[in-house]
């Protein structure tokens, strides 16, 4: 069984930077109806991983707005020194199945979903900045994972990250940052198209039942004879 | 009263059981004149796709018990059918 298939069931050091940030932002959002907030980026790393992993920001995603409870909170973008940025779904970009081993914790009101290190680490790839091969050594000392079969195998089930930028995007470099992420994390290459696209593609090929094609083609040479 | 299943039923859908009927019946040489001016029709009718049809033949297979191998052979010999 693969790491990820695993739920995740970290313990999540509450008196971290995040850790706090999170907890002021538990008493900002009005108690009379329960919340439940993703927490992706960094700081999950920085809560249940190390808590020495600094990142400026903590990146929620909340089932609706919650910038003016920031705001009111003084947690928002140059209020704060260690900052909440509210993003949307479309921030995060994650296999279909990420739910079911993200780690979910309950704070007073808010539940709060923090995704397993393997989907915050593959969400980390289009950018892959100095920090987020960090993240991907720091998960690696720490957890021993991912292994190289377990991070293609992941990136398999994000082939889309490997698609050409929309005309509104600047260049994607998914493809070039994980070369680059193999030969700093395991001192190897590796041929993306090869060994994640491809596999990945005719997966998915199967499953959308396109391994038989020629059906029509059948039908007309009966139409002809 | 109104039938569920004409309700529910989309049209490529039905057309698409219909062509897996008759590539069904072609492999098997009974094939008719009807059959044959519905094969050409089909062949061009856009909602009939190689993804419906294979999914009608399927349905039509586990409709009448096929054993699964036995699917397997017969979706074979119809793919072969094309040369």
């Amino acid at each position: 069984m693969s790491w990820f298939n695993e739920s995740w069931r970290p313990e999540i050091n509450w008196h971290t930077s995040a850790g706090q940030v999170l907890d002021k932002l538990v008493n900002s959002l009005p108690a009379s109806r329960p919340w439940r907030i993703i927490v992706f980026g960094s700081s999950p790393l920085q809560l249940a991983v190390d808590p020495t992993f600094l990142s400026a920001d903590v990146v929620i995603i909340a089932q609706e707005d919650v910038e003016s409870f920031c705001r009111a909170a003084g947690l928002l973008k140059g209020q704060a020194d260690l900052y909440i940025e509210p993003c949307t779904v479309v921030a995060f970009t994650a296999s279909a199945d990420w739910m079911e081993r993200a780690c979910e914790t309950q704070r007073k009101h808010v539940t709060f979903i923090l995704p397993h290190p393997i989907d915050i680490l593959v969400a980390k790839i289009k950018r892959l900045d100095e920090k987020d091969l960090r993240a991907f050594h720091l998960v690696r000392d720490k957890l021993g994972h991912p292994s190289e079969e377990e991070l293609i195998k992941a990136l398999r089930r994000v082939v889309d990250i490997y698609r050409p930028s929309f005309d509104e995007e600047s260049g994607n470099n998914a493809r070039e940052n994980t070369e680059l992420l193999w030969r700093n994390l395991f001192g190897k290459t590796i041929n993306v198209a090869q060994e994640i696209i491809a596999p990945a593609l005719a997966e998915r090929r199967k499953n959308y039942g396109q391994q038989n094609q020629g059906f029509r083609e059948a039908l007309a040479h009966y139409g002809k004879s | 009263m109104i039938s569920y299943v004409a309700v529910v039923r989309d049209p490529s859908w039905v057309k698409s059981r219909i062509a897996a009927r008759i590539l069904l019946r072609g492999i098997n040489g009974g094939l008719n004149q009807r059959d044959r001016r519905f094969a050409r029709r089909l062949a061009n009718d856009r909602g009939v796709t190689d993804r419906l049809i294979d999914q009608a033949i399927a349905s039509i297979c586990a409709q009448k018990r096929i054993p699964l191998e036995e699917y397997h052979v017969l979706v074979q010999r119809i793919l072969a059918a094309r040369n």
